[in-house]
């Protein structure tokens, strides 16, 4: 009694739970509830039936998936390994979570695997580069040593990007999405992996969209950040000197008129003389008391001279790389069905 | 001399056509002035016009200056008097506040004889310095030279002094500019002195191109 316990303990265990969606067909129900109940060949026959009939692609690959756990649960291995070889076809990429999945399946998954030329999990990832600058990667993995083409079919065009000998595993090529050095033309294409070793093959197709968009220009600058210009005109302090002048001068002159004057003669009232004097040393006073003119500060105009050279120089570099900007092409490629970057 | 003046004047006038903006300026204004003679008693004072053309290129210069005044007599054994003089100073500036000036200067009366014509050379200094951007001051002194009269004689002593104060526009479109004049001629005739003194004062303004 305790050893049957044991059994049906054991074989609970190492069914794995299959997580699946509600089915549409009976039969798949049926298998996937009798899997659930540990019923492994009741999980078989139903399966069997089911895949008589017309079903569905997730249906068909649900059943074929509960017969090869069930065959594997039950240590029937060549019929496991029969079974998870139609899966793999059907659908390369669905394999038992070695996470959640007994080893005992996973193991019969990988010698399945090994005995199958596929390529599977092929990933186009989305990318965004300016044409002839960057590239996008297409990761892919084989099941077995083969020749990997990897072939970009669309909008008139089949080019050939990689053609190499590679061993099972995870691989990368890099496409450049150019043609003779100008972009490929906007649109849809499909990106095809074949694996061929000796005469099997197996190709797997990605569809990917390519976009073209104008490359974005960098900004003028206005100032250079983190250097001001200085002010080339400061108003010095009031001071008396115009005053100073105006009397120095008109000292020296009156001085001189009246030390020439002629003893002789009679020289009058010397309005003349007062009169200009006078209008000299009030010009003198009313330019010392307003506000002094501002005047150039010769470090500051060659600081702001160098400062508008260096801002020129920079927005010519600018310019010019924007002349160079406009001239390319920015591409974005992404997997169709798949999230834009 | 006359012809001179009027040759100098012309070639100013020409260089002004084709010199840059704001080195030329002409000017006119109102001027008042005493003019004395021959010892105590003979003087004459009055008012009148003057008109002036000033010109900058590097570090020359020249002033034209013209002047017509009506004087009086303070004295009734003498008659009025109408008096024409020009000027005429080309300049060279040695250090930016100080230039040497040489020139030549006419006086002449109406009616003929009424007072002592004079031509002369004069060879000077001239200093200008800036109060403010837009206010100037210049003072001048020069030796005239070879004083020549119309009622004949020679000259000791021929020495004239100036002073001046201009204020304008920034752009110098624009100037007033007030003047002062002194000059004194030591005539002598035949041994005997017979000065030559005159005062002048001239208010203007100036339009700068």
């Amino acid at each position: 009694m305790i050893r049957r316990l044991t059994l049906l303990v054991g074989l609970a265990l190492i069914a794995a739970p299959l997580a699946l969606r509600a089915q549409e067909n009976v039969y798949v129900r049926l298998a996937q509830q009798a899997y659930n109940d540990v019923d492994f060949s009741g999980a078989i026959d139903n399966a069997r039936r089911a895949l008589q009939e017309r079903l569905s692609r997730e249906d068909r690959i649900v059943a074929v998936e509960i017969m090869a756990y069930s065959y594997a649960s039950l240590g029937m291995r060549d019929q496991a390994i029969d079974a998870f070889n139609q899966l793999i076809f059907i659908d390369p990429d669905r394999e038992p979570d070695v996470e959640t999945v007994s080893p005992r399946i996973t193991e019969v998954y990988r010698s399945a695997l090994a005995r199958v030329l596929v390529v599977r999990r092929t990933v186009v990832d989305s990318s965004s580069f300016v044409a002839g600058q960057g590239s996008v990667p297409i990761r892919y993995e084989v099941s077995r040593a083969s020749r990997a083409v990897v072939r970009v079919v669309g909008q008139g065009l089949s080019l050939t990007i990689d053609s190499t000998l590679v061993g099972a595993g995870t691989h990368q090529v890099f496409w450049l999405a150019t043609i003779g050095g100008s972009p490929v033309p906007a649109g849809d294409y499909q990106v095809v992996i074949t694996a061929i070793e000796g005469s099997n093959e197996f190709a797997a197709p990605v569809d990917v969209a390519v976009r073209h968009s104008a490359v974005d220009t960098v900004a003028h600058l206005d100032s250079l950040p983190g250097y001001s210009e200085q002010p080339e005109y400061v108003r010095p302090g009031r001071d008396w000197k115009p005053l100073g002048i105006a009397v120095l001068y008109t000292g020296l002159v009156a001085g001189a008129a009246v030390a020439l004057e002629n003893s002789a003669l009679d020289v009058g009232e010397r309005k003349e003389l007062a009169g200009i004097s006078l209008l000299a040393i009030a010009t003198g006073v009313v330019m010392s008391i307003k506000k002094p003119d501002p005047e150039p500060v010769q470090a500051n105009i060659l600081y702001n001279q160098l400062l508008r050279e260096e801002l020129a120089r920079q927005n010519r570099v600018i310019s010019d790389r924007n002349v160079e900007l406009r001239r390319q092409t920015l591409l974005t490629v992404v997997p169709l069905g798949g999230v834009e970057p | 001399m006359r012809r001179a003046l009027l040759l100098t004047a012309a070639l100013a006038l020409a260089a002004a056509g084709s010199a840059p903006a704001q080195t030329v300026r002409f000017g006119i204004g109102a001027l008042g002035m005493t003019y004395s003679e021959s010892g105590q008693g003979l003087r004459w004072e009055g008012g009148g016009a003057a008109g002036t053309l000033w010109f900058r290129w590097k570090r020359l210069g020249l002033d034209a200056t013209g002047y017509l005044a009506k004087l009086k007599p303070d004295s009734s054994a003498v008659s009025e008097m109408d008096m024409l003089q020009g000027d005429l100073r080309a300049s060279f500036k040695i250090v930016p506040a100080v230039a040497v000036e040489l020139g030549i200067g006419h006086r002449a009366f109406d009616p003929e004889f009424s007072a002592q014509d004079v031509g002369f050379w004069r060879l000077g200094v001239l200093s200008e310095l800036p109060l403010a951007r837009i206010a100037s001051i210049w003072a001048r002194g020069a030796y005239l030279i070879a004083p020549q009269f119309s009622g004949g004689g020679e000259s000791g002593l021929s020495v004239e002094v100036a002073l001046g104060v201009g204020v304008g526009t920034a752009n110098g479109r624009f100037r007033a500019r007030a003047d002062y004049e002194f000059q004194r001629i030591d005539r002598e005739v035949s041994g005997a002195e017979l000065p030559i003194q005159l005062s002048l004062a001239r208010i203007g303004v100036e339009l700068g191109f």
